[in-house]
């Protein structure tokens, strides 16, 4: 799905633009669709195609800064581009700090709306990759018994295989063999990739106890 | 005769005080037994002494309709400082100091007699009267003179009161048109918005069917379907640019037979933006056959428009997504066109209702408060009402209405 075509959605009840700005990324090779209000845009399905939204700040009806919610709301974060008319400065600002992508003022230039619409489909890509990850590496400690849970955070945290033992009331080499099966199931290549896999996985790590004689 | 004279110029309205003068001019150069009588009048320097009016008998001469001053500059002073002048021999009686109307008599005929009767209004000095006989000689005894005093004083008065009457009409179509002009500050944002969109996109599909074009291979039917495009939104700028300058034209007033419903719309049209800008939802309910209205297109729109504006202003503390503005029109049997503002806003303060359409009139901080008064008045102008009440639930309607054109039963 991520390696699927990127989509650009444009928003924009004047119909002068939305054909204008529609054609143009259509003539770079981008598959573009057109929407003439923010509603007919939000009653489309997103799919986890690298995407990003093209939107006109002031339309009638829902404007932007609520599309960006509703989409947030959904879990659809595509990053958005807005295009803004005169005096509309302080609500771009909040735009920005609300999460999209750009603003570009009209009239904008064709060079600079590709620009922005090419970082924020990376910027799409990107996050669709991360998330990708994530939820392997969940569907894989998942697919971990309870005890090889317990036995991969401690790992990771340098523990001995001995040290491990002791804390957990269990011989030295049960330890060795749960770590064996914990390295194949998470597909780790090294300790330090296991480490890795386990901050990006959030998984819990135990808090070390006080030192004993 | 004089009273007769009185009665007639005693109520005459501003347009028909012309013709009576002619008329009286006449009268008095009958009843007397004379044969020419003119009126000049003062420019409003008083530079120019312009002859207005004249009756002639026929056969005789008549008085050209000039500017004196330059050909008579010592007559044209006297009368200024207000001086009777009675002449019984022309041209022997002229002063020799009096060198440019010796001059002027010389070469045009000169009456044998001749009487020149200053008229003031209050303190100054409008105009004057004068009388000349060609057949006898007159000498202009003091009660006959006395007479034509009255009967110049007449003149003056319907000539003062026309003036002041045209005086207040340039004034009111001055004051129109000033708040006309600051109507269209609130359409700024409007006009700058309509026109920056179709330019927006013919600027990207020009680089748009560039771009096609550098690239060697391309599909000619898409460079095509660019510029049409371009073309089309050209207009549609140019469109509005047209609108616009309707509204801003001097043009004196031009009655025409209209149709509210479409002025309402184009009305609407034109400050889209601006109510879509101000979070307002403008609602139509326009009824379908409205009777014609016979008059001036861009004042009534601005009524229209001011109503709106209003209606606007009021709602600024409803909550956003709440701010109805409904314009409707209707007609009755009568014939009569109607059309109302509704907004949901704060409504009227009864203790204003009174208050409402007068002359700085305002409940807005840094409000002129002329908008109203120059509804009325345009309303007025057009034979209709303008009317105003409280909602029942929230806010207030404003209505006004004209008479409509009247279907020729045949």
């Amino acid at each position: 799905m991520i390696d699927a075509p990127a989509i650009v959605f444009v928003v924009d009840d004047d119909p002068s633009i939305r054909g204008a700005v529609v054609r143009f990324l259509k003539s770079v090779g981008l598959q573009v669709e057109g929407f003439g209000s923010a509603e007919e845009f939000l009653e489309r399905q997103i799919h986890s195609i690298p995407s990003c939204v093209v939107l006109d700040v002031c339309i009638p009806g829902i404007d932007g800064l609520e599309v960006q919610r509703s989409l947030a709301e959904r879990n659809a974060n595509l990053p958005i581009v807005f295009i803004t008319g005169h005096g509309d400065i302080p609500r771009c600002v909040h735009a920005m700090k609300a999460g999209a992508v750009d603003f570009l003022s009209k009239p904008f230039d064709n060079q600079e709306l590709l620009a922005a619409v090419r970082s924020a489909l990376s910027t799409h890509r990107h996050a669709l990759q991360r998330e990708n990850e994530l939820s392997i590496l969940r569907r894989r400690v998942e697919s971990l018994s309870p005890r090889e849970r317990e036995v991969m955070a401690f790992v990771v945290t340098g523990m001995l295989n001995k040290q491990i033992g002791r804390r957990l009331g269990v011989c030295e080499k049960t330890i060795k063999a749960h770590r064996a099966r914990v390295m194949e199931k998470m597909r780790a290549d090294s300790l330090a990739d296991l480490v890795r896999m386990a901050e990006k996985a959030g998984i819990e790590v135990p808090k070390p106890l006080v030192c004993s004689p | 005769m004089l009273a007769r004279l009185s009665a007639t110029f005693i109520n005459l309205p501003a347009t028909e005080v012309d013709r009576h003068i002619d008329r009286g001019l006449q009268l008095l150069v009958e009843y007397l037994d004379i044969d020419r009588s003119s009126l000049a009048e003062f420019s409003e320097d008083g530079r120019q002494l312009l002859v207005s009016h004249s009756y002639t008998r026929p056969g005789f001469a008549p008085f050209p309709r000039v500017n004196i001053a330059p050909l008579w500059p010592w007559y044209t002073a006297k009368i200024w400082q207000g001086e009777l002048l009675r002449f019984t021999r022309l041209p022997d009686e002229i002063p020799p100091e009096a060198v440019h109307e010796r001059e002027y008599f010389g070469r045009n005929p000169v009456p044998q007699s001749h009487l020149a009767i200053p008229f003031k209004v209050g303190n100054s000095v409008l105009g004057g009267i004068g009388f000349g006989s060609f057949r006898r000689v007159i000498d202009w005894p003091d009660d006959l003179v006395k007479n034509l005093r009255v009967a110049a004083e007449i003149f003056a008065n319907a000539l003062a009161r026309r003036r002041a009457e045209e005086k207040e009409t340039r004034l009111r179509e001055q004051l129109v048109l000033a708040s006309r002009v600051s109507l269209m500050g609130e359409l700024a944002a409007s006009i700058v918005h309509e026109v920056n969109q179709p330019l927006c996109a013919i600027v990207s599909n020009a680089q748009t069917a560039r771009r096609m074009l550098a690239g060697g291979e391309f599909n000619l039917a898409e460079v095509d379907d660019a510029l049409g495009d371009i073309s089309r939104d050209g207009q549609r700028a140019s469109a509005v640019i047209s609108r616009i300058r309707g509204l801003f034209n001097k043009a004196p007033l031009e009655r025409a037979a209209l149709d509210l419903n479409e002025l309402i719309r184009e009305v609407v049209n034109l400050c889209r933006w601006e109510m879509t800008r101000r979070g307002v939802v403008v609602k139509l309910a326009l009824v379908d056959h409205l009777p014609s209205v016979q008059g001036d297109r861009v004042q009534l729109q601005q009524v229209i428009l001011n109503l709106m504006t209003n209606a606007a202003d009021a709602m600024e503390h409803v909550e956003r997504g709440r701010r109805e503005l409904t314009v409707r029109s209707a007609t009755d049997r009568a014939r009569n066109v109607f059309v109302s503002v509704k907004d949901c806003g704060v409504g009227i303060d009864p203790q204003n209702s009174e208050h409402l359409f007068d002359s700085f009139f305002t409940t807005k901080p840094g409000g002129m408060g002329m908008g109203l008064a120059i509804c009325k008045s345009i309303t007025e102008s057009h034979h209709g009402t303008i009317c105003a009440s409280s909602n029942s639930d929230r806010g207030s309607t404003f209505t006004f209405i004209l008479p409509g054109i009247q279907e020729n039963v045949l």
